[in-house]
């Protein structure tokens, strides 16, 4: 679809969106339930040596996990103290001397913990019942990651300074992320009230978020790149 | 002329046997003992030892006897130790036991004339005591074939009658499984080479009882059929794969494997037939990082130093240049780095060889490190501006959460 088509279903969805809600239970706190992709960027820190594909191959990890906010500020839109943390692991094999795959795996697991502000522009949503809500956040990372080799043991080796070294350990970094959630609430809205009064939850959304991550101890020349751009989705629940 | 063809007398007393073993022998009726127990099974003689599994103790709940057992107690006999706590001295009681497969009669006391090939009587009709022994022929017990490949049951019986009919009969069984059947033996798949490491994989379509286990021998040299001490087993196997993964496993030797699958009596089959297999070398992804020059050394730092016990040298380095760069250029500074080095050092040389105390104080450390961080990357100023904007706004958000609470509560409730 070209960008005047892009516009145009916009605002058809402006033109056929619900009238403004009636009011709701108080809403306070966000949680988000999030999945996508993510490919630690540890082969750029080498200039020709190419360590995660080897043994990787192109492969990426699944990062799972949830996010939860408390919402600071409801005026214009809505400003949220969160944290959160996701879990992932990438499966690969080890490599001979000739770098061919053995049959040993090696796994690369992350948990990223994140502390963040999250800002939703959702005035629109909830005063004239447009169903998109855009958003941006951003925080501090410490992502803490483990590398086993194929007994399922935490791995360990030599490292260049002659010392053995354990693959565990933490990464500090920052996030930056820009998304958008769909209202579900507007698909029907009798459900979303029933949702509302039985179980509390005032809004869900379904959302596609592209997050900038800068996970290497802020540039520190010592530690892993674990830095990514990429996707994650999920489902938003706001009571 | 026609002949009656009576059966033999042999027939007629297993049937007859048979039909006490069902309690369907006329008398009185039966139940267990009341007041029965088992309290050990104890080895007649020095020159042998009960298995673990022919339930010695007292609260052994299966009683099992395999072809290593078997032959094993050949020309044995064992001392079963009991108690009858509960019947009073007008109780007569007897004991006998049936060979794997057969039975005795099981409702009266007196087994006077049934002591036969299948059934050996150790005990007829004596005044019931509290505690009494006998002993059993074990070589009978086992049927005596430790080759016959049978597996069936054999009983010991003891029998408490009363001496009027107007109390029940009553009988305690205790069941001796006799599996003298090896299950057939597994076969040997593959071995698979891997970084100090085999894995071994077999199938096994020949045997379907449950219970079943296997064993995964492994050496240097060729394992022989009976596995010497030189040959190391891995026991107690429930899948048809098993990894070894001893540290004395080394890259590029060669190590001969087979496997044997063992049956709920820990009979064994014979082995499999043998793999050799050499584990190699393999390159997992930390080692391959590090292998190519990666500088990451891996460790935490913070909270999880101090849990992790990790050196915090990076920490380290900012409380120094906060000690250099912000302490030491002021005279209050300078006088609290010199009583710090006059009183610190016994701090230090407490906690040293105090773990939780090390790790206490790290944590302790934490907000001088952030201010140490701060006031070193941006100056004092700037070090202390950033404190302030923050505390400001950690004030802010705690009184917009107390409005928001406030709020919500009724004006009664406020106070």
């Amino acid at each position: 679809m070209s960008k005047p088509g892009y516009i145009c279903a916009i605002g058809l969805l402006t033109l056929l969106a619900a009238p403004a809600r009636a009011e709701d239970s108080p809403r306070h706190m966000m949680l988000e339930l999030h999945v996508g992709p993510y490919k630690p960027g540890i082969d750029d820190q080498f200039v020709s040596a190419t360590p995660y594909r080897d043994n990787f191959g192109s492969s990426s990890m699944i990062l799972f996990g949830f996010h939860l906010d408390y919402q600071l500020f409801q005026k214009f839109g809505s400003l949220a103290l969160g944290g959160g943390v996701r879990f992932g692991t990438v499966k690969g094999h080890a490599v001979d001397d000739a770098g061919v795959a053995t049959t040993d795996k090696t796994k690369l697991r992350m948990m990223p913990l994140q502390a963040d502000l999250t800002y939703r522009f959702d005035y629109a949503a909830l005063q004239w019942g447009v169903p998109l809500v855009p958003y941006a956040r951003g925080g501090l990372t410490y992502a803490l990651w483990w590398v086993l080799n194929g007994r399922g043991e935490i791995a360990s080796a030599y490292g260049s300074d002659g010392n053995g070294h354990t693959g565990r350990g933490g990464t500090w970094g920052w996030h930056a992320a820009v998304g958008l959630q769909f209202l579900l609430d507007w698909i029907d809205s009798s459900v979303a009230r029933e949702f509302d009064e039985e179980v509390g939850v005032n809004n869900s959304y379904l959302f596609a978020e592209v997050s900038f991550n800068g996970l290497n101890d802020f540039g520190s020349g010592d530690s892993f790149e674990l830095s990514d751009r990429t996707v994650s989705f999920g489902l938003m629940f706001e009571f | 002329m026609t002949t009656t063809h009576f059966p033999p007398r042999r027939a007629l007393l297993s049937a007859i046997l048979a039909l006490a073993a069902a309690g369907a022998w006329p008398g009185h009726a039966r139940a267990d003992i009341t007041g029965f127990s088992l309290r050990s099974i104890e080895e007649v003689g020095s020159d042998f030892t009960l298995a673990t599994r022919f339930g010695k103790t007292a609260d052994a709940a299966d009683h099992f006897i395999n072809i290593e057992d078997c032959q094993a107690y050949q020309g044995h006999k064992a001392t079963f130790n009991v108690t009858v706590s509960n019947l009073g001295s007008d109780f007569a009681y007897g004991v006998a036991f049936a060979k794997p497969g057969k039975t005795c009669p099981n409702d009266h006391a007196n087994f006077e004339g049934y002591d036969t090939e299948q059934c050996t009587v150790l005990v007829e009709d004596e005044s019931l005591v509290t505690n009494f022994s006998f002993e059993v022929d074990l070589t009978k017990l086992t049927g005596g074939d430790c080759t016959a490949g049978t597996n069936s049951e054999a009983h010991v019986y003891v029998v408490a009658e009363p001496s009027g009919t107007s109390s029940t009969v009553q009988t305690q069984r205790i069941d001796f499984i006799v599996d003298l059947e090896r299950p057939a033996a597994p076969v040997l798949d593959e071995v698979e080479a891997a970084d100090r490491r085999l894995v071994v994989r077999w199938t096994d379509s020949a045997n379907d009882e449950d219970g079943l286990t296997y064993n995964v021998y492994y050496s240097t040299t060729a394992i022989a059929d009976d596995p010497g001490a030189d040959v190391v087993t891995k026991k107690d196997i429930t899948a048809k794969t098993y990894s070894i993964e001893d540290d004395t496993l080394q890259n590029d030797v060669s190590y001969h494997v087979r496997v044997a699958s063992l049956d709920d009596a820990d009979n064994r089959s014979v082995l499999s037939g043998e793999l050799v297999q050499a584990p190699k070398s393999a390159t997992d992804f930390w080692e391959r990082y590090q292998q190519v020059g990666g500088t990451e050394q891996g460790g935490y730092c913070f909270v999880a130093t101090a849990a992790y016990g990790s050196p915090m040298s990076g920490q380290l380095d900012l409380l120094r240049a906060f000690r250099d760069q912000v302490l030491l250029r002021s005279v209050p500074g300078r006088a609290f780095v010199r009583q710090y080095y006059r009183w610190g050092r016994f701090a230090a040389f407490w906690i040293a060889d105090r773990p939780v105390a090390r790790a206490a104080v790290r944590v302790a450390l934490v907000p001088l490190v952030w201010v140490a961080f701060l006031t070193t990357r941006f100056g004092v100023l700037g070090g202390f501006a950033l404190m302030l904007m923050a505390a400001a706004g950690l004030v802010w958000t705690r009184r917009r959460i107390l409005e928001r609470t406030l709020t919500a509560l009724p004006l009664e409730a406020r106070r």
